[in-house]
């Protein structure tokens, strides 16, 4: 197969950097074959080395796995090696080995990744070795850049021994301001966007989905878990009054996110803040200071869609080159975008210019950012923390549940519009979006869990004696909205909580909190024979016949039809004292056709909901769980 | 001019940007950045009356949850879009209608059921039959299109006005479906 490098096509293209203006010119040619563009790239290297235009070699680096393999890339350019060796261009081998030099040291994780990519540029070095014009230690893997940006002494997290004893940080996240968390949050963010690759972005535009996308997989899940977590934290009061101090508190983190132009969380935060599960509470609502309510609509309208979220990108590129991170779902939106609205190749296979441009923009922009070094301090102590608290996982049924028993539903307007009957939704949130709540393997979370804990015990414990008190505890464990008190953690009930204990106890919870189907209020159905008139629960028509007419559940006693009794969406709560003739107006999911009921629904006097089931969970009426300000 | 916001939703990979952009620029496709401001607007003659579609394409952000809350109070129409040669993107797409009734909290929200890349036909997974009884349950309009062979590109966004019009007219009574 011969290839011809069809130079007069790179001529004519000229091919542009990124300077925006120049490649909206519409005279400009918008596409070159491969052979051009390779081409055109080792052109852009001087031949001692220097580059006389960084643009293009980079875009190309960073947007080849859209149209070729970087093996392809690799083969294209040997090709190029020998084709013009007996051209007689001296400069070309020189700078082809100088193009080589810049990929190694620039993109070193490509090498890392793609064996293939090692393999061929090996083959290319025994080649040369017998060429005495080429240095060909000058492509040595050993040139390869070193990953120094991605170390954690990049982000700067200093413990800074001196003032460690005078300046006690507290792990509370109650007793934090607002910039330290918004520090710590953002901390955590950018270390999950800085680790995402182009080729997992080139990935996730491709095929749409994030399944064996792991990085990209976290980031979206730290996504949703801050929104969760924020939404917990709010709905963890029981009164209106407190709910609405923690909104306040929320919309002072996200100015402060909006300040350090950490986009993405801000996003987040206010995305839960805006969500239904909290908008819905009225009584909250109306306690809301006017200037938190009028922050919140601000960034409301600074990431509307509207405009195909104009204000954002707006604020986001008058940010300039200083840190920020951006929405990653409009990042991924807009690639995708790209990629649906520009074909790779056009015409006769020739690449298509406009489209390695418009990618290879925002690629570029993308590790500009993730090589910004993080401009803040953090404090090792409260990043275990929040790491932690933010990977306790929620669902969105059950946030909506508990929102749903902090301030019920106006039962009258239901009745009208007849229209949120629980058995209309059996599976809320999207299914896709339930599949991909991922999770980090056990010995990861053991990990954080014990960086945490220890973070704890050396914040708290002040004789060093390995126990931290009854107190301290409790303040702490507000930071997980939905977890145990003093008693269940304290195992051997001596009063204060060791090491040990804590640790179990968040092993315990981290590994199978998520996972937890709580079926103990499955209903369990036997045929029956009614003596008088009886109604089904599901349908509320007559269980019919003269025998065995329907069905009733040995545990609660409600009654149905053979054909409803898969229908059938509320729980299994014996002892539930009913309102109004019906079970409860409270709604618990029904998933693969089980039905479950959170163990959200006990709720001790404080307000902070248990996470333990015992006989004693199930009596609980309605009331107690109503907000007590009712 | 009347204008409608109009959302298109669906799992990721169903082909929400194709049908989008392909409506968006017709023909001329590598002339636009799907990145500006007007990108997602186009003026839309629906039975001799203009008005102008502000589109907003969920691809990308389809997993990011807090996201889904605020679009779909920004929506007023909503196409919801599965892959016929994917099954499980058409079961996810149930749960959807559900979180937009009830964030709208009425079932009578314009929605348009769309079974895209009808050009695989061959790979086919979920019948047409299928698609048509989910959309008759619902009393939506339903159609299947193709991105790549351009098939009911326009008469999708045609579909959408004028079930936002048609909602936002009073429900006559016997209008709703009755299940028995």
């Amino acid at each position: 197969m011969t290839r011809t490098v069809q130079s007069s096509t790179v001529e004519t293209a000229s091919v542009p950097g990124l300077d925006e203006s120049a490649s909206k010119r519409d005279d400009e040619p918008h596409t070159a074959s491969v052979e051009a563009l390779v081409r055109r790239c080792a052109d852009c290297y001087d031949g001692d080395g220097s580059c006389s235009d960084e643009n293009f070699p980079q875009v190309l680096f960073l947007t080849h796995l859209w149209f070729m393999t970087s093996e392809q890339l690799l083969v294209l350019f040997s090709q190029l090696y020998y084709t013009f060796d007996s051209a007689k261009d001296d400069q070309l081998t020189k700078k082809k080995c100088f193009f080589f030099r810049s990929w190694l040291h620039e993109f070193p994780h490509i090498f890392d990744l793609d064996k293939n990519l090692v393999r061929a540029l090996q083959q290319l070095q025994s080649n040369a070795e017998n060429d005495d014009d080429v240095d060909t230690s000058i492509i040595d893997l050993s040139n390869k850049g070193s990953y120094k940006w991605m170390s954690e002494a990049h982000l700067s997290i200093r413990p800074n021994q001196v003032n460690r004893k005078r300046r006690k940080v507290s792990l509370v996240f109650n007793h934090l301001e607002p910039e330290e968390l918004a520090i710590h949050i953002s901390y955590l963010e950018y270390k999950c966007f800085r680790r995402l690759t182009l080729s997992d972005f080139h990935n996730y535009a491709v095929h749409g989905a994030i399944k064996d996308n792991p990085k990209l997989e976290r980031a979206v899940v730290l996504f949703n878990n801050i929104t969760h977590w924020v939404q917990c934290m709010v709905l963890g009061h029981p009164k209106a009054q407190e709910r609405a101090v923690a909104i306040a508190k929320f919309v002072e983190i996200a100015k402060k996110l909006h300040a350090m132009r950490n986009f993405n969380t801000l996003m987040a935060i206010v995305g839960a803040l805006t969500h239904t599960v909290i908008s819905r509470m009225k009584k909250t609502m109306a306690v809301l200071p006017k200037e938190t309510m009028k922050a919140l609509e601000e960034f409301v309208d600074l990431l509307d869609s509207k405009s195909n979220y104009g204000a954002y990108r707006k604020a986001y590129s008058d940010a300039g080159k200083e840190f920020k991170i951006p929405i990653i779902g409009i990042l991924m939106k807009d690639l995708i975008a790209l990629h649906a609205a520009l074909p790779d190749r056009v015409g006769d296979g020739l690449i298509n210019v406009r489209k390695m441009i418009g990618i290879g923009g925002r690629f570029q922009e993308i590790s500009y950012l993730q090589r910004t070094p993080f401009p803040y301090e953090v404090n090792r102590d409260l990043v275990n923390t929040l790491r932690v608290s933010l990977y306790l996982y929620y669902s969105e049924e059950e946030i909506y549940q508990l929102s749903i028993s902090r301030e019920p539903r106006d039962v009258k307007h239901n009745n009208a519009a007849n229209y949120n009957s629980p058995s209309k939704f059996e599976n809320m949130g999207f299914g896709e979006f339930a599949r991909y709540t991922c999770h980090l393997d056990s010995e990861t979370i053991r990990q954080h869990v014990t960086a945490m804990v220890t973070s704890v015990f050396k914040a708290y414990d002040q004789n060093s004696d390995g126990f931290i008190s009854e107190a301290e505890f409790e303040t702490f464990i507000r930071n997980f909205p939905g977890l145990d008190s003093f008693s269940t953690v304290d195992k051997d009930k001596d009063g204060r909580i060791s090491i040990s204990e804590m640790l179990d106890y968040f092993l315990k919870i981290s590994s199978t909190r998520r996972n937890e189907v709580y079926q103990v209020f499955k209903h369990d159905f036997v045929e029956t024979t009614y003596f008088h008139p009886t109604f089904c629960e599901e349908c509320e028509k007559l269980l019919w016949g003269l025998v065995k007419q329907g069905w009733k559940c040995k545990g609660c006693g409600i009654n149905c039809h053979k054909h409803c009794k898969e229908r059938i969406v509320q729980e299994c709560r014996p002892k539930q004292q009913s309102r109004n003739g019906s079970i409860s107006s409270q709604s618990p999911v029904e998933k693969n056709g089980v039905s479950i009921w959170y163990s959200f629904r006990s709720f001790d006097k404080k307000g902070i909901f248990s996470d333990t089931i015992s006989a004693s969970a199930v009596s609980i009426t309605e009331d107690e769980a109503f907000d007590v300000d009712l | 001019m009347k204008e409608f916001k109009v959302v298109v939703l669906g799992s990721g990979g169903v082909g929400k940007s194709a049908l989008t952009v392909q409506f968006v620029t017709g023909t001329f496709a590598e002339k636009y950045d799907p990145t500006i401001e007007d990108f997602y607007r186009k003026e839309i003659e629906v039975d001799n009356s203009p008005s102008i579609l502000e589109i907003l394409d969920t691809a990308g952000t389809e997993q990011f949850a807090s996201m889904r809350d605020l679009y779909i109070k920004n929506g007023q129409g909503f196409i919801l879009v599965y892959s016929l040669v994917n099954a499980q993107s058409f079961h996810d797409i149930r749960p959807m209608r559900e979180q937009i009734c009830r964030l709208k909290g009425t079932d009578r929200v314009p929605i348009v059921l769309v079974g895209n890349k009808v050009d695989l036909e061959s790979e086919r997974e979920v019948r047409t039959a299928d698609g048509a009884t989910l959309a008759n349950e619902w009393g939506c309009p339903f159609l299947e299109t193709s991105a790549k062979s351009k098939r009911n590109v326009d008469e999708l966004f045609a579909e959408i006005v004028r079930e936002t019009n048609f909602m936002s007219q009073p429900p006559k009574s016997g209008d709703c479906c009755i299940i028995l």
